[in-house]
């Protein structure tokens, strides 16, 4: 995430590959609005990190980062976190779950 | 798929680009090149720009990420071969185009993966927006760039990594076959490394880490396939389904880059992917792969070749012409093609003259390939052969000699001589006239054909076309022209059918060879040094063709002449003067640029000022310190051939030479050459080098933009100007090439004469009709008739005379007659038909005049060329010498020896008008005309030209000048080669002698007599030596040595190509045998002149 935050060229091989995707996704007015915005600042981004763990929840799991993202953060750019926490123990079945899920769907 | 004008104006539309200001866009644009002119003449030129505000780095990246954007949207459109959206594939082309542009030009990382990814992207920018000359120039320019890393203690997957760069940098590069054929070892490298190094690379930690290492190796290993693939096909042709099998290789591998969320591999094969199929569809293999099996075979030979470079890939206005503007419609009998100087025309010629000789390969078809002028003829000459030869077409030249010599006779009726016949406008119209070929005339290559508008010799240029398309019902046309707007007119005239007619314009297109600068100069007061004075460029932005860039410029440094004051440039009421200095010194400022090959040119309107330029620039450039070999080559040349003091020798020494039309063709080639291998600095020149010199500049500077013509100046026609202009920069260096006129003291005209348009064609028959009508003189027209300009429509008429002998048969047939010319057609088409009918009065006239004339008039003139006024006027004159002249007077040995009969001729010539003006000026004093036949005759007997100028042109005593050399060789290859060969020959045949009642061997050496006269040598076996371009200094000892060898093989002695063989076959010692005690060449020397001269193993 901080390179993210600090490489502007990381960004723009994100937007450019977004772009090939946008090409027939609904969400392509919106990625074009967003688009133009960061053309005249790459900075003025969203940024959104996910953490999910298994063990019970602590504030500090995050905080640290938080705290080193929001030194020196572009005024235009925004960081989020979200921290996903499961039961216990059970992130290694967590993918055999969401087949498990994805096939009832499907079914 | 061409590019226009309103691709980039639709481009300028896009979401992300419009996301731009305009201001910031055009700023870009400015910075970019202001950023190429500096990178390019930074350190000669001092460029003061008007500052910009800003952040110009981030202004750089922004725009080029929005440019991106617009072509990455469209790149599955250039990947997909059955997309159908035009549109978007344009975008995506003309998205690229101008991302390139900016990416070029930015720094290239340090750090070794962002250096490499770099230059993927900007390779492939730079494919996907038609631009591979520029990325080879970008190439050539940043060989630090292209580096590969040291794959040794690399991890598996970088290992890859850098052997792909490696094949990757060599598909784009493609610098000969090995270059490619390295891909397939490199890849098969590869597959042996993957045994050993797979594995390790393969264990690791977490199973997240290896599946996507798995993933991304397996992105690899289709990446290196389909490199593989491609290399394979861009040298063989094959596979036949390229586009499913990079489709294939390149899907899986993005696929699998997908999967492993490896965006960086995913984009780049993507872009690869698209550059590929570009890449394919620029080859040449691919262009002409549905032709038939000769152009298979000339493919194979060019893309395998050693002597020079490979050729791969079509430059997109060739492309453009073969794939989508139907070059080889063969259901079109005449084709135009409009391409910019450095378009690559001569290979579309080829391809359309591969396609004639198959479609008349059963009845033994000819191509004729017209150049304007000796030294191009020679040229293509070369050019052709060097890659026709390999395929067994074999390709012949005439001499430019207004006459066909008993080894061309000889040539002309053999049918297994030549398939293709190069000849200048002049020579093909006797041989068509006289039907001297009974072979079909498949094909008619016209080079340089917006020569039809030039004033000495348009009308001429226009009455062969016409006569071919009378004479020669089955011949295609093909004409190459630069700078024309609407060619559509010619295409119809020549096709006679609306259908049959195809137009090819490529000069709008956003290709160009390389980027240009123009801009005016003048000399600057500079008070910083005594008597100082500097130079300053003022660039301009008055047309499209160029980069525009405003400003005032300081050029090198103060007095960049040392030996040069101020005075000599600015007079003493500040007048800008000595413009032939200002120009030496321009161009000698801008011969330092860093690619130490490049020449830059100097242009002057007098071959005696662009001497003065040259001693100019000898005065600014330094000697080599060791000089070169190639130099040591032309320069001992020189010494042999024409004088040991011969000024060009020490020039050289400096890295300056001079090419103009006072020097003969060989030391014109062999300047040429010395440009063309990187052994000159600075060339100084006349406006000749227009025409069709085909070697690189970097840089072009012309001391006026008055030419003269018929004794007047007059501006250079805004075509020809950019026909010089168009040459500054090469396709494969020098990203920006440099152009300039001398301001003198009228900037305001030489700002306007930059700024005008080439404009359409205009025929010459109808200029000088309109300017008749202009004087309210039309009805006079057929007053007028007489004088020199109509001498061409004169002898056209009397062709048709000359066919049909038949007063009221011709009279019918005139109308029809003068239809077959442009001018007529252009007449009857507009509202100019009063003008038509007019043209057509006075043509039925001078049919009646010709009907009075005696018998056999129209036919010698058609067989000499002369009018047929001149025709008689030589015949009149003949039959009032003193002597009447025998059969045994026409004996080159009693003609050329001691008590010759070659003044009187001289003295029948000098009374013919359509020849005598060259001769007059130097025949001398005196009734005996002994002063020119002297100067003959010393010339046929092989005196050397230094020589000649001492005897006839130096004041008594002095030295041997520069001036009268120059003066000797107008008086040699002007009047006594030009004019002089073409009375003889035509005397011969007007004068009334039957020839045909003499043995084989003396009517033999008659008709080889002009010849002589043409190549300066004595004997039968020397012109045909000196046909084959052998140095004149040894051609009489060749020629005895020649005859001795064959001597009773009467086919040997007759064939110019056995004598070819014969040279090519000769050793050093052998020429050593055969060369003067004067010589200063060795035998190895005469060898490689001779290689040189004849593009034999050049």
């Amino acid at each position: 995430m901080t390179n993210l935050r600090d490489m502007g060229s990381i960004r723009e091989d994100l937007f450019k590959y977004l772009g090939i995707r946008a090409k027939h996704a609904e969400w392509k007015p919106r990625f074009q609005a967003a688009g133009k915005r960061f053309l005249e600042n790459n900075s003025d981004v969203q940024i959104y990190g996910v953490l999910v763990r298994d063990v019970k929840p602590d504030v500090k799991d995050i905080q640290k980062g938080v705290d080193e993202l929001a030194d020196d953060r572009p005024g235009e750019t925004r960081i989020e976190f979200l921290a996903v926490y499961i039961p216990c123990g059970e992130i290694a079945n967590l993918g055999d779950k969401m087949v498990s899920q994805l096939s009832e769907d499907t079914r | 798929m061409s590019l226009s004008q309103e691709d980039f104006k639709s481009l300028d539309a896009h979401w992300a680009v419009s996301s731009i200001k305009e201001e910031d866009l055009k700023r870009a644009d400015d910075l970019v090149n202001r950023r190429l002119a500096q990178k390019a003449v930074g350190n000669q030129i001092e460029f003061s720009f008007d500052p910009v505000e800003g952040d110009d780095d981030t202004l750089l990246e922004r725009v080029v990420l929005a440019y991106e954007m617009a072509a990455v949207e469209g790149l599955e459109e250039l990947i997909n071969i059955s997309g159908n959206d035009e549109q978007l594939r344009k975008q995506a082309v003309a998205a690229s185009y101008k991302a390139f542009n900016i990416y070029r030009i930015l720094p290239v990382p340090e750090e070794t993966h962002q250096r490499m990814f770099f230059v993927f992207r900007l390779s492939a920018l730079a494919y996907c927006g038609d631009r591979w000359s520029d990325l080879r120039r970008w190439y050539n320019e940043n060989q630090e760039a292209l580096k590969v890393p040291s794959a040794a203690k690399a991890a598996w997957d970088f290992r890859l990594l850098y052997r792909l760069f490696d094949c990757w940098i060599r598909l784009f590069r493609k610098d000969g076959w090995d270059d490619l054929d390295r891909i397939s070892e490199i890849v098969a490298g590869l597959r042996n490394d993957q045994k050993t190094y797979e594995e390790s690379c393969l264990a690791n930690d977490s199973e997240n880490g290896t599946r996507s290492m798995a993933l991304r190796l397996v992105a690899m290993y289709h990446w290196a396939k389909a490199s593989e693939t491609l290399a394979h096909y861009m040298l063989q042709g094959e596979p036949a389904d390229i586009f499913s099998q990079i489709e294939k290789h390149f899907g899986a591998g993005i696929k699998a880059a997908a999967e492993g969320g490896d965006i960086q591999h995913e984009m780049i094969l993507r872009w690869l992917h698209a550059s590929g199929r570009t890449m394919v569809t620029n080859s040449l293999w691919w262009a002409t792969r549905t032709v038939n099996s000769r152009t298979t075979d000339f493919v194979r030979s060019l893309t395998k070749r050693e002597s020079h470079r490979s050729l791969f890939e079509l430059l997109p206005p060739q492309r453009a012409a073969l794939l989508e503007q139907g070059l080889l419609d063969q259901a079109k009998t005449a084709i135009v093609v409009e391409l910019p100087t450095s378009g690559g025309k001569t290979l579309l010629a080829q391809f359309r003259i591969l396609q004639a000789l198959n479609q008349f390969d059963a009845d033994g078809g000819w191509v004729a390939y017209v150049a304007p002028t000796r030294a191009l003829s020679a040229q293509i000459t070369r050019r052709l052969r060097r890659d026709f030869e390999p395929i067994n077409i074999k390709v012949e030249q005439l001499t430019a000699a207004v006459e066909v010599d008993a080894f061309e006779e000889h040539m002309l009726t053999d049918e297994k001589s030549f398939r293709v016949l190069v000849a200048t406008p002049e020579k093909l119209s006797l041989v068509i006239r006289n039907k001297k070929i009974e072979r079909p005339l498949a094909l008619v290559v016209m080079d340089e054909a917006h020569n039809l508008e030039e004033e000495s010799r348009g009308l001429r240029v226009e009455l062969l076309l016409a006569t071919v398309k009378r004479d020669c019902p089955t011949a295609n046309f093909l004409l190459l022209m630069p700078y024309v707007e609407d060619i559509e007119s010619i295409a119809r005239w020549l096709a006679q059918d609306i259908n049959a007619g195809r137009a090819i314009s490529l000069g709008t297109t956003a290709w160009k060879p390389n980027e240009r600068i123009i801009g005016t100069y003048r000399a600057v007061e500079d008070k910083s040094k005594r008597a100082g004075w500097h130079l300053e460029y003022e660039t301009l932005a008055t047309t499209k063709k160029v980069m525009p860039l405003r400003g005032n410029h300081f050029v090198g440094d103060v007095r960049p002449i040392p030996s040069v004051p101020r005075s000599k440039v600015i007079d003493a009421k500040g007048n800008q003067a000595g413009l032939a200095t200002q120009t030496a010194a321009m161009a000698t400022v801008l011969s330092s640029r860093e690619s130490d090959s490049a020449t830059s040119v100097a242009v002057a309107n007098r071959p005696d000022y662009a001497w003065n330029m040259a001693r100019d620039a000898v005065k600014a450039l330094p000697p080599y310190g060791t000089v070169p070999e190639n130099v040591r080559l032309v320069q001992d040349f020189l010494k042999t051939e024409i004088d040991p003091d011969f000024e060009l020798v020490s020039m050289l020494n400096h890295g300056v030479g001079v090419h103009h039309a006072g020097l003969s063709d060989e030391v014109r080639s062999l300047v040429e050459w010395l440009a063309e291998s990187g052994n000159l600095r600075v060339l100084c020149a006349t406006s000749t080098l227009s025409q069709g010199i085909n070697f690189p500049v970097s840089s072009i500077f012309l001391a006026s933009h008055m030419i003269r013509k018929n004794r007047n100046w007059v501006p250079m026609s805004p075509r020809e100007f950019w026909n010089l202009a168009g040459r500054a920069g090469r396709i494969d260096h020098d990203t920006v090439g440099i152009v300039g006129i001398a301001e003198g003291t009228g900037r305001e005209e030489v700002v306007e004469f930059i700024s005008r348009n080439t404009g359409e064609l205009v025929s010459r028959l109808v200029t000088l009709i309109d300017n008749l009508a202009e004087q309210g003189s039309l009805d006079d027209l057929y007053q007028v008739f007489w004088q020199d300009q109509w001498e061409d429509f004169r002898c056209y008429i009397a062709h048709l005379w000359a066919e049909k002998e038949n007063l009221d048969a011709v009279l019918v047939d005139s109308e029809n007659l003068l239809r077959q010319t442009y001018g007529y057609t252009c007449l009857q088409s507009t509202s100019r038909t009063e003008k038509a009918e007019a043209l057509l009065k006075a043509t039925k006239e001078y049919v009646r005049e010709l009907a009075n004339m005696p018998r056999g008039t129209a036919e010698l003139a058609d067989s000499t060329g002369f009018s047929p006024e001149s025709v008689r006027q030589a015949m009149t004159n003949l039959n009032n010498l003193e002597e009447r002249l025998s059969y045994s007077d026409w004996m080159p040995d009693n003609l050329f020896g001691d008590g010759g009969k070659v003044a009187e001729l001289f003295g029948v010539m000098l009374n013919i008008k359509q020849i005598r003006q060259p001769l007059e000026e130097i025949a001398g004093k005196g009734f005996d005309h002994k002063r020119i036949s002297n100067i003959a005759l010393d010339w046929v007997n092989g005196e050397r030209l230094g020589d000649i100028a001492k005897e006839y042109f130096t004041q008594s005593g002095d030295p041997l000048d520069t001036n009268d050399l120059t003066k000797a060789c107008k008086a040699i290859y002007r009047a006594i080669v030009g004019n002089g060969t073409w009375g003889l020959s035509a005397l011969r045949q007007v004068s009334g002698i039957d020839f045909d009642k003499l043995s084989e061997t003396d009517r033999f050496k008659i008709n080889v007599l002009p010849a002589m006269v043409y190549h300066g040598v004595r004997s039968e076996d020397a012109v045909l030596m000196r046909m084959n371009s052998a140095p004149r200094s040894a051609a009489e000892a060749l020629g005895t040595l020649y005859r001795d060898e064959f001597n009773g093989d009467v086919e040997a002695r007759y064939s110019v190509r056995r004598a070819r063989e014969f040279l090519k076959e000769l050793d050093a010692d052998g020429w050593s045998g055969v060369s003067p005690k004067y010589a200063q060449l060795s035998g190895r020397d005469y060898k490689r002149i001779w290689e040189i001269l004849s593009g034999e193993n050049a």
